[in-house]
Protein backbone atom coordinates (compact mmCIF):
# COMPACT_ATOMS: atom_id res chain seq x y z
CA UNK A 1 0.00 0.00 0.00
CA UNK A 2 2.83 2.44 0.86
CA UNK A 3 4.34 1.69 -2.42
CA UNK A 4 1.36 2.57 -4.22
CA UNK A 5 0.92 5.48 -2.59
CA UNK A 6 4.39 6.91 -3.45
CA UNK A 7 4.22 5.52 -6.94
CA UNK A 8 0.90 7.16 -7.40
CA UNK A 9 2.40 10.74 -5.92
CA UNK A 10 5.87 10.85 -8.22
CA UNK A 11 3.01 9.32 -11.16
CA UNK A 12 0.58 12.54 -10.30
CA UNK A 13 3.33 14.86 -10.22
CA UNK A 14 4.88 13.86 -12.98
CA UNK A 15 1.70 15.17 -15.06
CA UNK A 16 0.81 18.41 -13.55
CA UNK A 17 4.83 18.95 -14.24
CA UNK A 18 3.78 17.72 -17.88
CA UNK A 19 0.66 20.31 -17.71
CA UNK A 20 2.47 23.11 -16.10
CA UNK A 21 5.08 22.80 -19.08
CA UNK A 22 3.09 22.37 -21.61
CA UNK A 23 0.90 25.95 -20.26
CA UNK A 24 3.90 27.69 -20.31
CA UNK A 25 5.35 26.59 -23.45
CA UNK A 26 1.83 27.44 -25.03
CA UNK A 27 1.90 31.15 -23.05
CA UNK A 28 5.31 31.97 -24.50
CA UNK A 29 4.96 30.88 -27.96
CA UNK A 30 1.77 32.70 -28.24
CA UNK A 31 -0.74 29.82 -28.74
CA UNK A 32 -3.78 31.92 -27.26
CA UNK A 33 -4.37 35.98 -26.99
CA UNK A 34 -1.77 36.05 -23.89
CA UNK A 35 -3.00 39.85 -23.80
CA UNK A 36 -6.72 38.35 -23.09
CA UNK A 37 -6.04 36.15 -20.38
CA UNK A 38 -2.48 36.85 -19.21
CA UNK A 39 -3.45 40.63 -18.56
CA UNK A 40 -5.13 40.29 -15.47
CA UNK A 41 -8.27 39.65 -13.84
CA UNK A 42 -11.25 37.92 -15.65
CA UNK A 43 -12.75 41.34 -15.75
CA UNK A 44 -9.99 42.74 -17.95
CA UNK A 45 -10.24 39.12 -19.86
CA UNK A 46 -13.78 40.66 -20.36
CA UNK A 47 -13.12 44.14 -21.15
CA UNK A 48 -10.72 43.32 -24.02
CA UNK A 49 -12.90 41.04 -25.96
CA UNK A 50 -14.49 42.53 -28.66
CA UNK A 51 -17.83 41.33 -27.35
CA UNK A 52 -17.39 43.60 -23.97
CA UNK A 53 -18.49 46.88 -24.26
CA UNK A 54 -17.99 49.65 -22.09
CA UNK A 55 -20.96 51.54 -19.87
CA UNK A 56 -19.46 54.78 -20.93
CA UNK A 57 -19.51 53.51 -24.67
CA UNK A 58 -23.34 52.05 -24.52
CA UNK A 59 -23.56 55.69 -23.15
CA UNK A 60 -22.45 57.57 -26.09
CA UNK A 61 -24.85 55.18 -28.60
CA UNK A 62 -27.34 57.21 -26.79
CA UNK A 63 -30.67 56.08 -27.51
CA UNK A 64 -30.15 54.00 -30.43
CA UNK A 65 -29.52 50.39 -27.67
CA UNK A 66 -31.56 47.69 -26.50
CA UNK A 67 -30.91 46.47 -23.50
CA UNK A 68 -31.32 43.00 -22.60
CA UNK A 69 -31.09 41.52 -19.03
CA UNK A 70 -29.37 38.12 -18.30
CA UNK A 71 -30.51 37.93 -14.92
CA UNK A 72 -32.64 35.75 -13.04
CA UNK A 73 -36.36 36.45 -13.32
CA UNK A 74 -36.77 37.54 -9.74
CA UNK A 75 -34.02 40.15 -9.96
CA UNK A 76 -35.65 41.14 -13.33
CA UNK A 77 -38.44 41.94 -11.40
CA UNK A 78 -37.47 43.58 -8.64
CA UNK A 79 -35.46 46.20 -10.95
CA UNK A 80 -33.65 46.73 -14.21
CA UNK A 81 -32.89 48.84 -16.96
CA UNK A 82 -35.73 50.90 -18.34
CA UNK A 83 -36.84 49.17 -21.37
CA UNK A 84 -34.73 46.47 -20.70
CA UNK A 85 -36.23 42.57 -22.75
CA UNK A 86 -35.18 39.78 -19.86
CA UNK A 87 -33.93 36.82 -22.04
CA UNK A 88 -31.41 34.42 -20.50
CA UNK A 89 -30.99 30.80 -21.18
CA UNK A 90 -33.69 29.67 -19.39
CA UNK A 91 -36.11 31.95 -20.91
CA UNK A 92 -34.87 31.89 -24.42
CA UNK A 93 -37.51 31.31 -26.76
CA UNK A 94 -40.39 33.85 -25.14
CA UNK A 95 -37.09 36.63 -24.61
CA UNK A 96 -36.13 36.05 -28.26
CA UNK A 97 -39.56 36.63 -29.83
CA UNK A 98 -39.31 39.96 -28.19
CA UNK A 99 -36.10 40.92 -28.82
CA UNK A 100 -36.82 40.17 -32.92
CA UNK A 101 -39.86 42.69 -32.57
CA UNK A 102 -37.67 45.56 -30.99
CA UNK A 103 -34.51 45.03 -33.19
CA UNK A 104 -34.43 47.43 -35.89
CA UNK A 105 -31.32 48.25 -38.53
CA UNK A 106 -28.56 50.45 -36.69
CA UNK A 107 -29.94 49.40 -33.04
CA UNK A 108 -27.03 47.54 -30.46
CA UNK A 109 -28.42 45.62 -28.06
CA UNK A 110 -26.30 45.41 -25.28
CA UNK A 111 -26.64 42.35 -22.94
CA UNK A 112 -25.73 42.40 -18.80
CA UNK A 113 -25.92 40.08 -16.13
CA UNK A 114 -25.22 40.62 -12.53
CA UNK A 115 -21.75 41.50 -11.96
CA UNK A 116 -18.15 41.98 -13.40
CA UNK A 117 -17.50 38.38 -12.79
CA UNK A 118 -21.10 36.88 -14.05
CA UNK A 119 -20.30 34.98 -17.37
CA UNK A 120 -24.12 34.84 -18.58
CA UNK A 121 -24.06 38.25 -20.54
CA UNK A 122 -21.26 37.06 -22.43
CA UNK A 123 -23.01 33.39 -22.89
CA UNK A 124 -26.02 35.10 -24.09
CA UNK A 125 -24.45 37.91 -26.46
CA UNK A 126 -22.34 34.93 -28.28
CA UNK A 127 -25.60 32.97 -28.75
CA UNK A 128 -27.24 35.91 -30.27
CA UNK A 129 -24.66 36.66 -32.56
CA UNK A 130 -24.73 33.20 -33.69
CA UNK A 131 -28.90 32.36 -34.01
CA UNK A 132 -29.58 35.99 -35.13
CA UNK A 133 -26.40 36.00 -37.16
CA UNK A 134 -26.41 39.83 -35.87
CA UNK A 135 -23.03 41.42 -35.01
CA UNK A 136 -24.48 44.09 -33.02
CA UNK A 137 -24.70 42.79 -29.78
CA UNK A 138 -22.30 43.44 -26.72
CA UNK A 139 -21.96 42.06 -23.44
CA UNK A 140 -21.79 44.94 -20.57
CA UNK A 141 -18.48 44.76 -18.87
CA UNK A 142 -19.32 45.23 -15.00
CA UNK A 143 -22.77 44.07 -15.41
CA UNK A 144 -25.56 45.72 -13.14
CA UNK A 145 -23.46 46.03 -10.53
CA UNK A 146 -21.36 48.54 -12.70
CA UNK A 147 -24.05 50.42 -13.63
CA UNK A 148 -25.37 50.56 -9.96
CA UNK A 149 -22.12 52.17 -9.18
CA UNK A 150 -22.83 55.18 -12.71
CA UNK A 151 -26.29 55.44 -12.22
CA UNK A 152 -29.22 53.98 -14.50
CA UNK A 153 -28.77 55.07 -18.13
CA UNK B 1 -6.34 -15.08 -11.85
CA UNK B 2 -9.18 -15.26 -15.12
CA UNK B 3 -11.95 -12.56 -15.16
CA UNK B 4 -15.06 -12.18 -17.74
CA UNK B 5 -13.73 -11.01 -20.75
CA UNK B 6 -16.72 -8.49 -20.72
CA UNK B 7 -15.55 -6.87 -17.43
CA UNK B 8 -11.97 -6.11 -19.11
CA UNK B 9 -13.57 -4.90 -22.23
CA UNK B 10 -15.94 -2.79 -19.86
CA UNK B 11 -13.16 -1.20 -18.39
CA UNK B 12 -11.20 -0.63 -20.82
CA UNK B 13 -13.95 1.04 -22.81
CA UNK B 14 -15.08 3.14 -19.60
CA UNK B 15 -10.93 4.32 -19.37
CA UNK B 16 -11.17 5.29 -23.21
CA UNK B 17 -14.58 7.28 -22.34
CA UNK B 18 -13.30 9.11 -19.45
CA UNK B 19 -9.94 9.94 -21.32
CA UNK B 20 -11.87 11.26 -24.58
CA UNK B 21 -13.94 13.50 -22.46
CA UNK B 22 -11.14 14.90 -20.50
CA UNK B 23 -9.03 15.47 -23.13
CA UNK B 24 -12.40 17.05 -25.39
CA UNK B 25 -13.54 19.23 -22.00
CA UNK B 26 -9.53 20.54 -22.29
CA UNK B 27 -9.83 21.94 -25.87
CA UNK B 28 -12.91 22.99 -26.11
CA UNK B 29 -11.59 25.39 -22.59
CA UNK B 30 -7.99 26.34 -24.55
CA UNK B 31 -9.55 27.50 -27.71
CA UNK B 32 -11.56 30.25 -25.35
CA UNK B 33 -9.39 30.83 -23.04
CA UNK B 34 -10.86 34.62 -22.22
CA UNK B 35 -14.45 32.59 -21.85
CA UNK B 36 -12.96 30.30 -19.58
CA UNK B 37 -11.47 32.84 -17.41
CA UNK B 38 -14.71 34.40 -17.47
CA UNK B 39 -16.39 31.42 -16.27
CA UNK B 40 -14.21 30.96 -13.37
CA UNK B 41 -14.45 34.37 -12.73
CA UNK B 42 -18.12 33.56 -11.61
CA UNK B 43 -17.78 31.25 -8.97
CA UNK B 44 -15.63 33.88 -6.88
CA UNK B 45 -13.98 31.24 -5.53
CA UNK B 46 -10.14 32.09 -6.57
CA UNK B 47 -8.66 35.65 -6.35
CA UNK B 48 -8.50 37.30 -9.86
CA UNK B 49 -4.90 37.36 -9.86
CA UNK B 50 -4.62 33.77 -10.09
CA UNK B 51 -7.39 33.79 -12.71
CA UNK B 52 -5.26 34.16 -15.84
CA UNK B 53 -2.93 31.19 -15.04
CA UNK B 54 -5.70 28.76 -13.63
CA UNK B 55 -7.63 29.55 -17.07
CA UNK B 56 -4.23 27.94 -18.81
CA UNK B 57 -3.30 25.79 -16.30
CA UNK B 58 -6.60 23.60 -15.71
CA UNK B 59 -7.16 22.86 -19.72
CA UNK B 60 -3.41 21.91 -20.19
CA UNK B 61 -4.26 19.75 -17.07
CA UNK B 62 -7.27 17.84 -17.81
CA UNK B 63 -5.64 17.08 -21.45
CA UNK B 64 -2.55 15.72 -20.45
CA UNK B 65 -4.29 13.49 -17.49
CA UNK B 66 -6.76 12.48 -19.88
CA UNK B 67 -3.75 11.37 -22.30
CA UNK B 68 -1.96 9.89 -18.86
CA UNK B 69 -5.54 7.57 -18.60
CA UNK B 70 -4.01 5.57 -21.57
CA UNK B 71 -0.36 5.32 -20.43
CA UNK B 72 -0.02 2.31 -18.33
CA UNK B 73 2.92 4.04 -16.53
CA UNK B 74 1.33 6.91 -15.41
CA UNK B 75 -2.03 5.44 -15.59
CA UNK B 76 -2.44 5.16 -11.24
CA UNK B 77 -1.07 8.88 -10.87
CA UNK B 78 -3.71 9.95 -14.16
CA UNK B 79 -6.70 8.29 -12.49
CA UNK B 80 -5.74 9.84 -8.92
CA UNK B 81 -5.89 13.49 -10.29
CA UNK B 82 -9.07 12.75 -12.16
CA UNK B 83 -10.57 11.89 -9.31
CA UNK B 84 -9.06 15.04 -7.76
CA UNK B 85 -9.96 17.45 -10.12
CA UNK B 86 -13.52 16.28 -10.92
CA UNK B 87 -13.81 16.48 -6.96
CA UNK B 88 -12.75 20.14 -7.09
CA UNK B 89 -15.16 21.16 -9.96
CA UNK B 90 -18.21 19.24 -8.32
CA UNK B 91 -17.37 21.26 -4.85
CA UNK B 92 -16.99 24.63 -6.85
CA UNK B 93 -20.09 23.68 -8.92
CA UNK B 94 -22.04 22.59 -5.26
CA UNK B 95 -21.15 26.00 -3.59
CA UNK B 96 -21.97 28.26 -6.55
CA UNK B 97 -25.29 26.35 -6.11
CA UNK B 98 -25.27 27.05 -2.43
CA UNK B 99 -24.69 30.83 -2.59
CA UNK B 100 -27.35 31.19 -5.20
CA UNK B 101 -24.58 32.17 -7.79
CA UNK B 102 -25.99 32.45 -11.34
CA UNK B 103 -22.69 31.11 -13.17
CA UNK B 104 -21.56 29.81 -16.58
CA UNK B 105 -20.48 26.42 -15.86
CA UNK B 106 -17.52 26.39 -18.22
CA UNK B 107 -17.14 22.96 -18.00
CA UNK B 108 -16.99 22.56 -21.76
CA UNK B 109 -16.16 25.94 -22.71
CA UNK B 110 -17.53 29.03 -22.60
CA UNK B 111 -20.92 29.28 -23.51
CA UNK B 112 -23.55 26.81 -21.58
CA UNK B 113 -24.91 28.48 -18.75
CA UNK B 114 -27.81 28.56 -15.84
CA UNK B 115 -28.03 27.25 -12.48
CA UNK B 116 -29.89 24.12 -13.93
CA UNK B 117 -26.96 22.73 -15.20
CA UNK B 118 -25.29 23.12 -12.16
CA UNK B 119 -26.67 20.01 -10.99
CA UNK B 120 -26.14 18.28 -14.45
CA UNK B 121 -21.92 18.87 -13.88
CA UNK B 122 -22.12 17.59 -10.04
CA UNK B 123 -24.33 14.21 -10.90
CA UNK B 124 -21.80 13.62 -13.92
CA UNK B 125 -18.84 14.36 -12.27
CA UNK B 126 -19.99 12.02 -9.52
CA UNK B 127 -20.54 9.70 -11.59
CA UNK B 128 -17.46 9.61 -14.04
CA UNK B 129 -15.54 9.58 -9.97
CA UNK B 130 -17.14 6.31 -9.24
CA UNK B 131 -15.91 5.17 -12.89
CA UNK B 132 -12.55 6.56 -12.55
CA UNK B 133 -12.38 5.04 -8.53
CA UNK B 134 -13.29 1.42 -10.12
CA UNK B 135 -10.67 1.81 -12.81
CA UNK B 136 -7.97 2.77 -10.03
CA UNK B 137 -9.22 -0.14 -7.90
CA UNK B 138 -8.87 -2.38 -10.74
CA UNK B 139 -5.66 -1.46 -11.23
CA UNK B 140 -4.31 -1.30 -7.62
CA UNK B 141 -5.62 -5.02 -7.49
CA UNK B 142 -3.18 -5.66 -10.29
CA UNK B 143 -6.39 -7.21 -12.64
CA UNK B 144 -5.26 -5.09 -15.46
CA UNK B 145 -2.51 -5.48 -17.37
CA UNK B 146 0.13 -4.54 -15.09
CA UNK B 147 3.72 -5.13 -15.76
Amino acid sequence: VKRNGLRICIEALALLGVALAAGGVWGLSGGQPSGAVASGPAVDATASDALAVSAAAVAAWGDRVMWVDARSAEAYAAEHVPGALHLNEEAWDDGLLGLMEGVVPGVRVVVYCGSASCGTSRAVARRLRRDLGMDAVFALAGGWDGLMGEGLP
Amino acid sequence: MTQPLMLVVLAWLLKLGLAGLLVYAGMTKLLDPAGFASAIGGFRLVPDGMIPTLAVTVPFLEVVVGLGLMVSVVERGALFLTIGMLGAFAVALFSAWWRGLNVDCGCFGGGGSGTNELWVGVARNMVLMAVAGWLGYRRLAGRLNSW
